[in-house]
């Protein structure tokens, strides 16, 4: 379950990376930023909410409360 | 078993894909290592809690007070979260961050450590006429 995540995120920055390059190719610099910043906020909200599970799961285990 | 042969196949995959993000998007590198590192940890922690209860169990047995177990486990809690962290600042080449997250894991532990010091202090007082 969580491997899978990973994937999707490798997944999502292939596509926004080669995305990137058409859109430099075709002269939009600005768009291409802008896809860029998206993908990057994207995947920060997945990740917030894993690294969230990391601590909560790390808190049960060694007896945090 | 399946868990070992999960991430290494991740890890792999993700080496040969890093290379190819990393001089074109290095900001999704930097959430690509951050995301296995946290998976790695959450695949390994379920694993962690059964060694965690066996020594519980041991500690039980061999009846050692559970306050010493309970900081050793807090310790141990202290140090997997302050190297996951340091890690991941590492891996972006963000050696400052690494340090201080890993000096801060340091004196936590040694905060959490400080009745242990004081039980022994209290046992030697007591041995010494």
């Amino acid at each position: 379950m969580d491997i899978t995540m990973i994937y999707q995120i490798a997944g999502i920055g292939i596509i926004i990376a080669i995305l990137n390059i058409f859109l430099a190719q075709a002269g939009r610099q600005e768009q291409a930023q802008m896809l860029s910043l998206a993908g990057v906020i994207i995947v920060l909200l997945w990740l917030i909410q894993l690294i969230g599970q990391l601590f909560r799961d790390v808190e049960t285990v060694f007896r945090w409360w | 078993m399946e868990d070992v042969a999960r991430v290494v196949g991740a890890g792999l995959v993700l080496t040969i894909l890093l290379g190819f993000l990393r001089e074109r998007y290095p900001a999704l590198a930097v959430q690509l290592v951050l995301a296995f590192v946290a998976g790695a940890f959450l695949v390994l922690l379920p694993v962690l809690g059964r060694v965690v209860g066996v020594f519980t169990e041991l500690g039980r047995r061999a009846q050692v007070s559970g306050t010493y177990l309970e900081i050793a486990l807090r310790a141990l809690g202290v140090a997997y979260v302050a190297a996951f962290g340091a890690q991941v600042c590492k891996d972006a080449k963000e050696e400052a961050l690494a340090g201080t997250i890993e000096l801060v894991g340091k004196v936590v532990i040694l905060l959490l450590a400080l009745p242990v010091f004081m039980g022994i202090l209290e046992t030697l007082l007591r041995l010494l006429p």
